[in-house]
């Protein structure tokens, strides 16, 4: 007989935490034992699975980048093509996983930060689909620079609150929602988009994301009939490169997470809390984040608003001081070129976010062996970003 | 431990919330003079933070405004020992953990001790994540006073009080700082039901116009 788990870890390493109000404890405890009752519950799972299928559009396919390979050298690259899901990314992965859990709890509203608006648009759908009131925390900033996801989310019946606290960005955005959640906690279920926040979020969210790399398993023994030698993906927060990595930790495959260089680590204006960040809390765990030397945030700087966020998923901390992944960084100019290139070679558009993963491979590739295989998360695709990208590039659209 | 448990001990304490530096930091001292000068005795200072995630938009205003003008950690505790030097009274910090974990738990403690602080409200450390700084603080004679929230369990109300030193911080409602009309109408059970866990015959003090109310701990 297995013993049932009464509590999930809740470190990675010395990472994560709960370093929350009093107010979000009992909330976070509940949270734990409404997940722990879920998570291999049959009809639960059954649920899950039926609209990962047939909603969100998984499995998503293993593409082999014939051209992009040949472009680039002697391996053979995949692409795990996330950007193919229901809302343009692997955000609503966890928010159909989230959402049904919302709904199991008997929560009628629901709340979700968001920056880029992907995970904002995620949650809408969502809420949309399980017949939920939907608030959605979005600092001004990104309002102005994502107009268009701010027009869907309310098109989806969802209320956007403009967050002007702070650097009216993400981090804000996610200061508020807990504001929010620790005002309304007995109707609300927080509905957290990334591997952050205190625990039990950076497990949950991992647990949503980790069927990416299930399936690339699966699908390349069918292709390969072997494991990848390489798993690039972009880290934020880091849920779609969590998701993709996790199958996969302290096996073969090498893990390489990049983030994001900005206009280049030496600038300071950039993404990358793992090259260049220190350790302290951000969001209720512990984790390297942007900081000066009295523990004030400091902002972060990216081309990908998804990739522009001063802290980063305590799990990946603990990957990277244990030398179990990698983390590497690029900068926008570079994110730009790759994703040109991918535009040019296969007619694939990716996100903003995905291009970062895919700027790495100029790097990566001529350093390995002929013949490896090398697994690309493309956890976004790029129409979101059209705007950013004209800018950028000097061309009014 | 503090003298905060000692001023208890005389009577009821009105125990006022100050931002270091607003509107700057000339100003919040005077404010502190004025309010020692009036009779309080325990003063909660707010260190500015970025990422105050427990406050409304007064605190988070003030905050930014300090911010604005370059007001850090070392300024407080300067601040804080010019009042100290010529007043008496006992500072008790109200802190964002990470500003003292990045300056390091030590270092913190003894630039607080030494400056004249007396306790530390640290409002998102949990009593889960607290016990690395609780030993520190110990040893630089400084109290920790922890919240407990009408969300609390009994379980964590027993908890709490436990560990808790100089006083318990009765978060009197859901949701974060600022003024309200009125106190919810079930304080006084919620507040009965803290008194149960905690030994000591204790005084507290509720505004009308604020979130919180306290009461020294039988630490």
């Amino acid at each position: 007989m297995s013993k049932k788990e009464t509590k999930l870890p809740s470190h990675f390493g010395e990472f994560g935490g709960q370093y929350v109000p009093e107010t979000l404890m009992t909330p976070l405890e509940e949270l734990e034992s409404a997940y722990l009752e879920l998570k291999d519950d049959p009809d639960f799972k059954r649920e899950l699975e039926y609209y990962l299928r047939v909603y969100v559009g998984r499995p998503t396919p293993l593409y082999y980048a014939a051209n992009l390979s040949r472009r680039l050298g002697k391996s053979k690259i995949y692409l795990k093509r996330e950007d193919l899901c229901h809302t343009g990314a692997h955000k609503l992965n966890n928010t159909i996983g989230q959402g049904l859990m919302a709904k199991r709890m008997g929560k009628k509203r629901v709340i979700a930060e968001t920056g880029a608006g992907q995970h904002g648009v995620a949650t809408a759908t969502a809420a949309a689909l399980f017949e939920m009131e939907c608030h959605v925390y979005m600092g001004e900033e990104d309002i102005k620079r994502q107009s268009l996801n701010v027009f869907k989310m309310k098109l989806l019946g969802a209320e956007v609150i403009p967050v002007s606290s702070g650097s009216k960005t993400l981090k804000d955005a996610t200061n508020e929602a807990l504001r929010d959640w620790v005002t309304n906690i007995n109707s609300t279920f927080y509905i957290l988009g990334s591997v952050v926040g205190p625990h039990p979020y950076p497990t949950i969210v991992r647990d949503f994301q980790k069927i990416i790399g299930k399936e690339v398993k699966e699908q390349l023994r069918e292709i390969e009939d072997k494991l990848p030698d390489y798993i690039v993906a972009c880290v934020g927060g880091g849920s779609n490169s969590i998701g993709i990595f996790h199958p996969f930790i302290g096996g073969q495959p090498k893990l390489i997470g990049v983030e994001a260089a900005g206009y280049g680590l030496e600038t300071g204006k950039h993404g990358a809390a793992l090259a260049k960040g220190t350790k302290g809390i951000l969001h209720g765990s512990l984790q390297f984040l942007l900081q000066d030397k009295f523990g004030q945030i400091i902002p972060a700087h990216s081309i990908s608003a998804g990739l522009d966020y001063p802290g980063v998923g305590p799990e990946h901390c603990y990957l990277k001081e244990t030398g179990l992944a990698t983390y590497v960084s690029v900068t926008d100019n570079e994110a730009l070129e790759a994703f040109k290139l991918l535009s040019v070679t296969e007619g694939i558009q990716p996100a903003l976010e995905s291009s970062h993963a895919l700027a790495y491979l100029k790097y990566l590739i001529p350093e390995i062996p002929a013949g490896s295989v090398v697994v690309v998360n493309l956890s976004g695709r790029g129409d979101k970003d059209m705007n950013t990208i004209a800018q950028a590039l000097g061309i009014e659209l | 431990m503090s003298r905060i448990n000692e001023r208890f001990a005389v009577g009821k304490q009105l125990i006022p919330y100050v931002m270091a530096g607003f509107k700057d930091l000339a100003a919040s001292k005077s404010i502190i003079e004025a309010l020692v000068d009036s009779g309080c005795r325990i003063i909660e200072i707010g260190i500015p933070y970025s990422d105050p995630l427990a406050d409304g938009p007064t605190i988070q205003r003030a905050s930014e405004m300090a911010l604005s003008q370059g007001v850090d950690t070392d300024d407080v505790f300067k601040l804080i020992s010019e009042v100290r030097a010529e007043r008496d009274f006992s500072p008790v910090l109200m802190v964002y953990y990470n500003l003292v974990y990045r300056y390091g738990l030590e270092r913190f403690a003894d630039e607080a001790a030494k400056a004249g602080v007396e306790g530390l409200i640290i409002p998102d450390l949990s009593v889960e994540e607290s016990s690395r700084w609780t030993a520190v603080a110990k040893q630089y004679g400084l109290d920790t006073i922890f919240l407990i929230a009408p969300t609390s369990s009994e379980e964590r109300i027993s908890k709490i009080t436990g560990i808790s030193s100089g006083f318990i911080y009765c978060v009197s409602l859901t949701g974060v700082t600022g003024a309200r009309a009125a106190l919810p109408s079930d304080i006084t059970d919620f507040l009965a039901r803290v008194r149960q866990k905690t030994d000591r015959k204790s005084t507290r003090l509720n505004s009308s116009h604020t979130d919180i109310s306290r009461m020294p701990s039988s630490a």
